[in-house]
């Protein structure tokens, strides 16, 4: 077998030092006698320095650009959770029009954070703060927590609902992607 | 400031680099690599710890990358355009006027997609094998020895 072409294998990891200590010998005893080999090892020993520019903006100004952008769309995110909770504790029927927003809400929640945690939490929380403060006549304290839990419930489904959309729909677009 | 904050001000030129390498173009670079801050800040909770943050955020990396050059293969304009820019900026950009730079740069686009991927990963992203790997779902090895061979033969390259 030619020696060469074993050591041409192996001089990857003899540049880094990785070899076991025979066969690193056993690769030295080569190389003085084969010039092809050495010619190798000095090009892959070679440093190759390739100055590229840095970035105009500092990665600081991009953070904190970022950041703040991000706040915005989430301070949009949950202004509109509220405002739905408010108009849908209004007119409490389940209308037509509460029904989508929640599944709207809810998609476009899943959208921007890609996980199930927000749809959930913001149809809940905002529905179940509004609705508690409403004016149950003399409707003990567990009654009032149930009736408004299942409300709440009923609009995280919806949410949940609409989430689900977002997700087979993201699904199918990157399947697209991938063809 | 946070970790991912850390993280990020840490690889952010080496991120940029990267990009800078594989497409020619200074603004896009500086786009992508923003985008990379955006995306990182937004999915922080899928993280799960299986790699380094600084990892995480080069799969990021070349997640818009691939996306980037996809989007330009359907659309036969930014082709153009990318056509052009390569002819422009290859001799009239400050940061390639060094002869060797526009070489290597230019032995790297011809590879095919493994060792490309190894040698900017490696040469601008200035990443470990081992993280290469990982990257690309292979070894340590792998990338190591595709590293050394691939500079052996740019070296050969360069002395002709």
């Amino acid at each position: 077998m030619n020696r060469c072409a074993i050591v041409e294998d192996l001089l990857p990891l003899y540049v880094d030092n990785l070899l076991q200590e025979e066969t690193k010998q056993w690769v030295e005893e080569h190389l003085p006698q084969c010039p092809s080999c050495q010619t190798a090892l000095a090009q892959m020993e070679e440093v190759i320095t390739v100055d590229l520019p840095n970035p105009n903006e500092e990665a600081a100004k991009t953070i904190k650009k970022v950041t703040r952008q991000m706040k915005r769309y989430e301070f949009i995110l949950v202004t509109l959770a509220f405002l739905l909770a408010m108009r849908t504790t209004i007119i409490p029927e389940l209308t037509f029009n509460g029904l989508w927003a929640y599944a709207l809400l809810g998609g476009l929640l899943y959208a921007f954070y890609r996980t199930w945690l927000p749809p959930i939490v913001l149809s809940f929380v905002p529905s179940f703060l509004y609705y508690v403060q409403d004016d149950f006549g003399d409707a003990s304290f567990t009654e009032i927590i149930i009736s408004v839990a299942s409300m709440g419930t009923i609009y995280t489904l919806l949410s949940l609902i609409g989430a689900f959309i977002a997700y087979a729909w993201i699904q199918a677009l990157q399947k697209e992607e991938q063809r | 400031m946070n970790t991912l904050e850390r993280a990020y001000m840490d690889v952010q030129p080496k991120l940029y680099r990267y990009f800078l390498a594989q497409l020619y173009d200074r603004e896009m670079a500086e786009d992508l690599t923003q985008d990379v801050f955006y995306t990182a800040l937004k999915r922080l909770h899928t993280f799960r710890g299986e790699a380094s943050l600084e990892t995480w955020l080069f799969s990021i990396a070349r997640f818009h990358l691939l996306n980037y050059i996809r989007s330009k293969k359907k659309d036969p304009i930014l082709q153009e355009e990318w056509a052009l820019q390569l002819a422009r900026e290859s001799t009239e950009e400050e940061w390639l006027a060094k002869e060797e730079t526009r070489t290597i740069l230019a032995f790297i686009q011809t590879l095919p997609s493994p060792p490309k991927e190894v040698m900017t990963l490696r040469l601008f992203g200035e990443r470990s094998f081992a993280e290469i790997g990982q990257l690309l779902g292979k070894s340590e090895t792998y990338a190591r020895v595709t590293f050394h061979r691939t500079k052996q033969k740019m070296q050969q390259r360069l002395e002709e």
